[in-house]
């Protein structure tokens, strides 16, 4: 078992990945929109060790990506939450709440719902300060995501470590005390 | 604050070795490791060293297949020094050839009977732990030192397979035969 803490909200239900996810992992890992930009679309063996590398950064730092599934049906509709591979002495560019929610369930504001979620608990629960995302300058939904999540653009062309080196991505991101204001108006 | 709990991974002990889960500081001596082109030459998919992220990202992989499957890689640390000294144990992450007892040691441990020492101990465990007719080793063909390790655990070279790209023998060994070597 993947240790870890089940966050529900309205629709969706976030814990750590388990074994049982596995189909949605690689079904997701097969489409091309969904992962024309979190690294592309990636066969079965590919897509077990992601999940795989997922669940050990629960077990490793005390946090990492939750499953998303949906309350009504149980269905695994993607992962999203806190992302920082390495930890703090990694040289991820800083404590990221990251999405991707597979096609079928696209478009039905899942990812805008657990992302709240998530951030809520990364702030209240690891002590987080500031929160980023890492987005591909082309991939529009995402950024219009982290604008609609309040977050800015901090830095652009940033180039990920290895094995990403070769992807540039910008920052978007926000302080904690700007979450916080946000969410009590 | 980490949730991992490495009492949750059996502890092995051998004459000169402990078998053991993942701990956060491991990351030194694994990422040490594997920017060692000798080791990274049959231990990486791309034959090249590996950075420290990449490292950091192979050691969640390692600790998320115990919390997957219930069963893994253990770290291997030397009984006298306390120092890491490899990667030993049950390995079949999704369409793996089969059960895999895999072994890779850092290279100031090679050439000590480390790495026989530690693939011994791990596959008793592996056959008492799980009801297996059989666990396999996948080597690349031209890692002789593994060749000559597989061979002394009594382990046969059968059908060849191509791992990221690359030709490698599918090494096996009944837990009968095992049990008698």
């Amino acid at each position: 078992m993947t240790p870890g803490p089940t966050l529900t909200t309205a629709r969706l239900i976030l814990r750590p990945p388990a074994h049982q996810d596995f189909d949605g992992f690689a079904q997701m890992a097969t489409e091309e929109e969904t992962m024309r930009f979190i690294g592309g679309v990636a066969p079965r063996d590919a897509a077990w060790r992601g999940m795989a590398s997922l669940a050990g950064s629960w077990a490793l730092l005390g946090y990492g990506m939750f499953s998303v599934l949906r309350r009504d049906t149980g269905e695994w509709i993607g992962r999203l939450g806190p992302w920082r591979p390495g930890g703090k002495e990694g040289s991820w560019p800083g404590d990221e709440v990251g999405w991707g929610v597979k096609q079928s369930a696209a478009g039905q504001g899942f990812a805008y719902e657990g992302a709240v979620a998530a951030i809520d608990w990364a702030f209240d629960t690891l002590g987080w300060d500031h929160v980023i995302h890492c987005i591909d300058k082309k991939n529009a939904p995402s950024i219009k995501l982290a604008q609609r999540l309040g977050s800015q653009l901090e830095r652009e062309d940033h180039r990920l470590a290895p094995p990403f080196e070769e992807h540039m991505v910008d920052l978007y991101g926000q302080s904690k005390a700007a979450w916080k204001a946000r969410q009590r108006t | 604050m980490s949730l991992f709990d490495p009492n949750a991974t059996p502890r092995i002990e051998t004459e000169r070795l402990v078998l053991r889960g993942w701990r956060e500081d491991d990351l030194d001596g694994f990422a040490a490791m594997m920017s060692d082109a000798e080791v990274a030459r049959f231990l990486t998919g791309s034959q090249r060293p590996m950075a420290r992220a990449e490292a950091w990202r192979d050691l969640a992989l390692f600790v998320g297949h115990w919390a997957l499957r219930g069963y893994g890689l253990f770290a291997v640390e030397e009984k006298e020094s306390g120092a890491f000294v490899g990667r030993v144990g049950a390995w079949q992450p999704e369409c793996w050839v089969g059960f895999e007892l895999g072994w890779g040691l850092a290279r100031p441990y090679w050439g000590r009977g480390y790495a026989f020492e530690a693939a011994r101990a791990a596959g008793d465990w592996i056959l008492s732990a799980f009801p297996l007719d059989r666990i396999v080793s996948l080597i690349h063909i031209d890692n002789t030192p593994s060749q000559n390790l597989a061979t002394r655990l009594g382990m046969k070279a059968g059908e060849q397979t191509l791992h990221a790209g690359m030709l490698h023998d599918v090494w096996d060994i009944s837990r009968a035969d095992w049990s008698k070597a």
